[in-house]
């Protein structure tokens, strides 16, 4: 009796071996299975936004603003007028370039990132948004300081409510 | 989320068998791996999923149900969105992580005719 018992046991243990190790060649096959890919998609690609992109180009547009306020020629010849011309010419196709960057950074957030439900949270999501995207228009088509520090200051308020939205408080920290 | 469909996924998550692989072959069923994070609480970035083909016999979609469909703007994309609300032959194809995914609510409804079919196995890597 003691033998037939010890047969069953050896069977039912050796099915048991033979269908842990199915399983896993199974397992293994359908891990390594080539496949076409089907995109739980995401126009990051993959969920991956930043507000810093937009604050560093609207500091770029605050700093080139206060560089162009202050500069002078450094005389009356021909020589500084052209140095000076220069020069201006370079801060404004600077200060524009990075106005527009910091548009298309905030535009990306706005209509990519931040969903119909952000708004229950940010009543005034779109509000700010606009504005800030005006204050890029109005930064890039005029030389003033305090249109530049109010971007800079819209840009802080997109950047809290977009690491709230995350459940994270990321600190805000300027490079200037 | 959609309210009540862990429950109703729990059916779709199996184990590797050899019927599955049979059915794969025989090209019965087809098989895709997923890319994203759209569809994460249910889906996760490389599982695999199998789903049969949309057909005269085949065609019963239902809100909740998770299907394989066409971009609706690129070419030779395929996406995986769960059944938000169907307005006749249209479909909200939306992503379980809403606050990740881009969807009818960027694209607009989906044409009957850009769903390719009706995911029913997946296999969590």
């Amino acid at each position: 009796m003691a033998f037939v018992d010890k047969r069953h046991y050896c069977k039912k243990k050796l099915f048991s071996n033979y269908f842990q190790m199915l399983s896993e060649t199974l397992t293994s096959i359908f891990n390594k299975l080539p496949a076409r890919s089907v995109h739980a998609h995401c126009d990051g690609p993959c969920g991956v936004y930043d507000p810093a992109s937009a604050r560093i180009a609207a500091e770029a547009v605050l700093s080139m603003t206060k560089k162009l306020i202050t500069l002078a020629p450094a005389g009356n010849d021909q020589a500084s007028i052209s140095a000076y011309n220069n020069t201006f010419s370079r801060f404004v196709a600077i200060k524009e370039e990075e106005s527009q960057k910091t548009k298309k950074e905030l535009l990306i957030l706005w209509t990519d990132y931040f969903k119909p439900e952000h708004l229950a949270t940010y009543p005034d999501l779109h509000e700010t948004f606009w504005k800030a995207a005006k204050l890029c228009s109005a930064c890039k088509v005029s030389i003033d300081q305090t249109k530049a520090e109010e971007l800079l200051a819209a840009v802080q308020k997109i950047h809290s409510m977009f690491w709230s939205s995350k459940g994270r408080s990321d600190s805000w920290v300027t490079a200037s | 989320m959609i309210a009540g469909l862990p429950q109703a996924d729990k059916g779709l998550f199996q184990k590797p068998d050899l019927f599955t692989l049979l059915t794969l072959i025989i090209g019965y069923r087809q098989h895709l791996r997923v890319v994203g994070n759209s569809m994460e609480g249910t889906l996760k970035e490389g599982d695999l999923i199998t789903y049969k083909k949309l057909n005269q016999k085949n065609i019963d979609l239902e809100i909740g149900d998770i299907v394989v469909a066409s971009h609706p703007k690129t070419k030779n994309k395929l996406i995986i969105k769960r059944i938000h609300r169907i307005y006749q032959n249209k479909f909200d194809l939306r992503g379980d992580n809403f606050l990740s995914s881009t969807d009818s609510r960027d694209w607009g409804l989906i044409e009957f005719d850009l769903i390719i079919g009706k995911v029913d196995k997946i296999f969590s890597k």
